[in-house]
């Protein structure tokens, strides 16, 4: 994986028997070799990444005098900012524009609706595995999250006028496309990667009384969702 | 009727609806990260960042001019002030600032501290040609082009390289007086 964002990933460097680890930093989540002599420790404490680095037998040096070497810079920069940016916004607009390029640009690619539906799809997955770390949440809470009725494993969280579904107008030709397909993706790379594996679908709901149908996502989980849950009782 | 007064750009983001910038951020991660899977050149991908942000910017454009009130720019300089403090603001809830103006004054850098786009973003080394923020380029290009004005932007510096900040050069080519479709005599 080409790994542009950056993910935390925790093995623990223990074969470099120069390292003098106090016990606090016996969890880092992530290391990573810079070169033979100089290795990095990140370790985060949810809120903010610090980055600790060894020389040799030296003891830990503090983050500015590696920066002073200057030969890592690249690298200190994303992981010394604090992580607690969650409450930063940019305007709905701006996401809204974003959105729509990248559906226009996938409907260069494709033929047919439902491998722009994947597409979107599959954008949204990575979206969601990211979130999912990032722990972060909207203020908005869904309108409503039922359990459906006909299956055990299906539930369905659903939403008047979903964020990405209110600027995109669906042509004529294009009847069935619905751009949950990115939600549903979001939703699936979150839950996927909190260990409930399910398969998630956006579906036009008609609604009398309300001009534009309401958008559902489907969630049918996975069997051995259940079973698991079936174990815990 | 007194004109009315330019809103702050601060003003208006607190009444625009906004997004959790995390979302922004990542989809267009996500944007991003299709357009390496599928062009593969490096180049090719700025290339369509640019298209794309022209796209935006040339519809930005519109929303801009009605929510903020700006009136018409006298010049080049108020132009490059207004993309900054109340443009950014608008959009990424960001602000930047102008500098480095040339003696004839058609050509400035936009500087950008904080961008919410390359919020936990690392280039890995295969990508070292990626102009990751390139989009914003062609926003801007596209923005001013329908308001009559021929630019080119480039990036001079960026904080994916190991510079200290974002800095976007912006060259007014030359000013494209409106052509009206129609004659007036008819």
């Amino acid at each position: 994986m080409w790994g542009i964002y950056y993910i935390f990933y925790s093995y623990f460097y223990n074969n470099l028997g120069q390292i003098r680890l106090s016990k606090s930093l016996c969890n880092p989540s992530c290391t990573r070799m810079i070169d033979k002599y100089t290795i990095c420790l990140y370790f985060s404490t949810h809120t903010r990444i610090y980055k600790i680095a060894r020389t040799g037998n030296q003891n830990c040096k503090s983050i500015e005098q590696m920066i002073g070497a200057g030969k890592m810079k690249q690298y200190t920069n994303v992981l010394d900012r604090p992580l607690s940016k969650g409450k930063q916004e940019v305007s709905l607009s701006g996401f809204a524009f974003l959105f729509s390029e990248l559906v226009q640009y996938n409907q260069t690619q494709v033929d047919n609706i439902a491998e722009l539906e994947r597409r979107l799809e599959d954008a949204g997955y990575a979206v969601g595995t990211r979130i999912l770390e990032l722990l972060c949440h909207r203020e908005k809470v869904a309108d409503s999250l039922e359990k459906g009725t006909e299956h055990e494993d299906e539930y369905m969280i659903s939403e008047k006028e979903l964020l990405v579904n209110r600027f995109i107008s669906i042509p004529k030709d294009m009847g069935a496309f619905n751009c949950g397909a990115f939600v549903a993706g979001i939703v699936r790379g979150v839950l996927d990667n909190a260990g409930f594996p399910a398969v998630v679908s956006a579906h036009f709901v008609p609604v009398e009384g309300l001009q534009r149908p309401r958008t559902t996502i489907l969630i049918k989980f996975a069997e051995e969702v259940l079973q698991r849950e079936a174990r815990l009782g | 009727m007194p004109p009315v007064a330019p809103r702050p750009g601060d003003a208006i983001f607190a009444s625009v609806e906004r997004v959790n910038a995390e979302l922004f951020t990542l989809t267009y991660g996500a944007i991003v990260r299709q357009l390496l899977t599928d062009l593969e050149e490096v180049e090719e991908v700025n290339k369509q960042l640019d298209q794309m942000g022209y796209n935006i910017g040339v519809r930005l454009v519109d929303e801009f001019l009605a929510k903020s009130n700006v009136s018409r720019c006298v010049d080049f300089k108020e132009t490059a002030e207004v993309i900054a403090k109340v443009g950014f603001k608008m959009f990424l809830g960001v602000t930047a600032s102008v500098s480095n103006w040339d003696a004839e004054g058609t050509a400035c850098s936009i500087i950008l501290e904080d961008n919410p786009l390359v919020d936990f973003v690392e280039l890995p080394d295969t990508c070292q040609g990626l102009y990751y923020c390139n989009i914003l380029s062609g926003v801007i290009r596209g923005a001013l082009e329908m308001v009559s004005m021929k630019t080119e932007v480039t990036w001079l510096r960026d904080m994916l390289r190991g510079d200290d900040a974002f800095e976007l050069q912006v060259k007014l080519l030359k000013q494209v007086p409106e052509e009206y479709p129609y004659k007036d005599d008819e």
